[in-house]
This record gives structure tokens, C-alpha cells and sequence, in this order.
């Protein structure tokens, strides 16, 4: 009752559109339908090894920021999943980055990496979902026209909950966020 | 089903021995926050300005929460109807103003201002003593839009 109430209203208040959501898991590569528009997308390290792969397309070169979070909570101070853009024609990573990589890269590939290695580390606070995350920081990548990969791995090997946000421009809804409620909200 | 029903009628009509004839009362209601997870307690005053019997009152209530990732302190001043005064069973709705405050140990504190409606219902077991339960909403217009859902179990004394 409390949940489709709470449904009802934010689609009152807010009726225009929103990050997608969307939940990420290990053994499937998620993919972006839609690369043009926003997500924000959660996973969990249940083990501290898994690899999460996400597979986008653009039809032209398509500039947008990504972002990778960590809910901010004591336990998981020391949990600092990194990301990666993979796909041709982007830049040889440098050693200690190809190094941190959770899988050799394909041949004729570069990538942009972000080890989530900031000190002191950022927070932030989202205020739809009441939430206060790390944030690896937005840090704005030229995906080159075809196909590409989002990878985030956990190079310490904690375990916990992350988040990864890509894009700006608003064209998902709630609907999948409400169908998941404590996985996203808490 | 019907005994039930009538069952049910007849409690909620039973009139308490004695008016209360207080201005004051104060409530103390065990709350948890759906969005962004918190719980904790908000103290409410609750100041009726007019004669004894109106179902007007003044709300003012100061919140104390804690969650996984933060801590959560609203200041809310508002409007609350009472109804059925005298009776076993009082609904009540309202309405007013609040301003959010979250902690968290390396960010700034981040505020909300917004507005908020409440409803839900008290049981007066005494002319001073009451339990009930309320349910509120808030939708946060400044400092970050967002929309929160609370509800609470009170206990109330009025003096």
C-alpha cells in the first residue's frame, strides 16, 4: 500500500522523466539500450571477484560523464570498485592500469580507465532517493562511434554495493526502480 | 463479519469520562523513513490555540533519526485537525512546513525545505493519555526535490 502510494506520488510530483534504472549482474552483460539517455545502474560484489560488464552502441562519437557509487556507509569505507570504458580506438591504458584490469584486453582495443582512487574520497548526496554515496567523481568520456564496453571490477576484491551512473539527459522511468524498491532504496 | 462491523462502530463511538480541557499535548512518536532509510524519534507539540473542543491545533516537532549512511534531523510547524475529541477513536489530518537536515561525517550538511501532509488516527485510552498512528509525506521543493513517506507509532499525553 505504503509503496504504490509513494508510486503515485512521485509521479505527480515529478512526471517528467528520470535516470533508468536498472540492476547489474555478474553472469550477463547488462545492455544500454538506449546510450543517448541516462541510467544508473546498481550491482552487488558478492564474492569480490566478479566482473560486470556492460555493452553500449553509438551510431556517431557521443560525450557523456560516468560515475561510479558506493553507498556510504561505514562498512564500506574501504570499498572503491574501479571502472572502464573499453573499445576500439580509445587510448592505450598505461601499465599500472592494464595491470588492474580484471580481463586482458581484446586485441585492437583501448580504454579509459577510472580506478576510484581519489583521496580524500568524494561524497555526495542524492536527493530523490534520499541517499548519501562515495563517488568515484564524473569523469567525462568520448565513446567512439560502434560498439563499446563498461566494466567494473573490484580491485581491492571487497565485497558490497556499487552503483554506476552514465549519461545526463533524462529518458528513463520509475517503474523498475519501484519493481526492486529495497535493492535500490536501501 | 456484520458483529465485527458493529463491534467496531461501537468503540469508536464510546466517549471518554471526561473532556480533555488541556492546551498542550505532547507526542512522542517511534518513526522510520522509507526514502532514505532512517528511524528515530519526533517529538510533536501539539498547542490548541481556541476554545476547548475545536479540532484546530499547532504542530511543532523536532525529529532525531539515524541510518545506515546518515543522520536525519526535520523541523517541521503546521496544522493538524483533530477530530472526535472525546471519543476513543480520533482521526486526524494535517499539513505544514519542514526543513530537512542530513549529517554525514565528510560532507557538508545538506538541507531541504519543503512541505508536508499527514493523516492517520489516535486512541485515547484516558483523557490524557493517547496511542496512535500517523502516516506523513513530505515533498522537498528546495535544496534537491524529492519525496519522503514516514510513518510512526505515538504515544501522547496531553497537560
Amino acid at each position: 500500500m505504503s509503496r504504490r502510494l509513494l508510486l503515485l506520488l512521485v509521479l505527480c510530483a515529478f512526471p517528467g522523466l528520470a535516470h533508468a534504472p536498472g540492476r547489474l549482474f555478474a553472469d550477463k552483460p547488462f545492455v544500454i539500450a538506449r546510450p543517448e539517455v541516462s541510467y544508473a545502474l546498481f550491482g552487488e560484489f558478492v564474492t569480490g571477484s566478479e566482473h560486470f560488464v556492460m555493452s553500449l552502441e553509438h551510431a556517431t562519437r557521443f560525450a557523456t560523464p560516468v560515475e561510479l557509487l558506493v553507498p556510504h556507509q561505514q562498512d564500506l569505507r574501504d570499498h572503491r570498485p574501479a571502472w572502464a570504458v573499453v573499445a576500439a580506438g580509445l587510448p592505450a591504458p598505461s601499465a599500472a592500469e592494464l595491470a588492474a584490469l580484471p580481463a586482458p584486453l581484446p586485441p585492437g582495443m583501448g580504454a579509459i580507465v577510472d580506478l576510484n582512487d581519489v583521496t580524500p574520497r568524494p561524497a555526495l548526496f542524492e536527493s530523490v532517493m534520499r541517499r548519501f554515496f562515495w563517488t568515484s567523481e564524473p569523469l567525462a568520456v568520448v565513446f567512439p562511434e560502434g560498439k563499446s564496453e563498461l566494466w567494473v571490477w573490484c580491485p581491492a576484491k571487497t565485497r558490497g554495493k556499487f552503483g554506476i551512473g552514465y549519461g545526463i539527459e533524462e529518458g528513463g522511468g520509475y517503474m523498475e526502480a519501484f519493481s526492486d524498491w529495497s535493492f535500490y532504496a536501501y | 463479519m456484520r458483529t465485527s462491523a458493529l463491534g467496531l462502530a461501537l468503540v469508536a463511538s464510546v466517549a471518554l469520562a471526561e473532556e480533555p480541557s488541556t492546551r498542550l499535548e505532547l507526542q512522542v512518536p517511534f518513526e522510520v523513513t522509507l526514502v532514505g532509510l532512517t528511524w528515530g524519534v519526533r517529538p510533536e507539540l501539539l498547542i490548541r490555540p481556541g476554545e476547548a473542543g475545536t479540532v484546530s491545533r499547532v504542530r511543532v516537532a523536532v525529529g532525531v533519526f539515524a541510518g545506515k549512511d546518515q543522520v536525519f534531523l526535520p523541523l517541521s510547524v503546521g496544522y493538524r485537525a483533530v477530530f472526535r475529541q472525546g471519543r476513543l477513536v480520533q482521526p486526524a489530518v494535517g499539513a505544514g512546513l519542514e526543513l530537512q537536515h542530513r549529517l554525514v561525517s565528510d560532507l557538508a550538511a545538506v538541507r531541504q525545505f519543503g512541505v508536508y501532509v499527514e493523516g492517520g488516527v489516535g486512541f485515547s485510552v484516558t483523557p490524557r493519555l493517547s496511542f496512535g498512528l500517523m502516516v506523513s509525506l513530505d515533498l522537498m521543493l528546495v535544496g534537491g526535490p524529492g519525496i519522503g513517506l514516514g510513518p510512526r507509532l505515538f504515544a501522547g499525553w496531553r497537560f
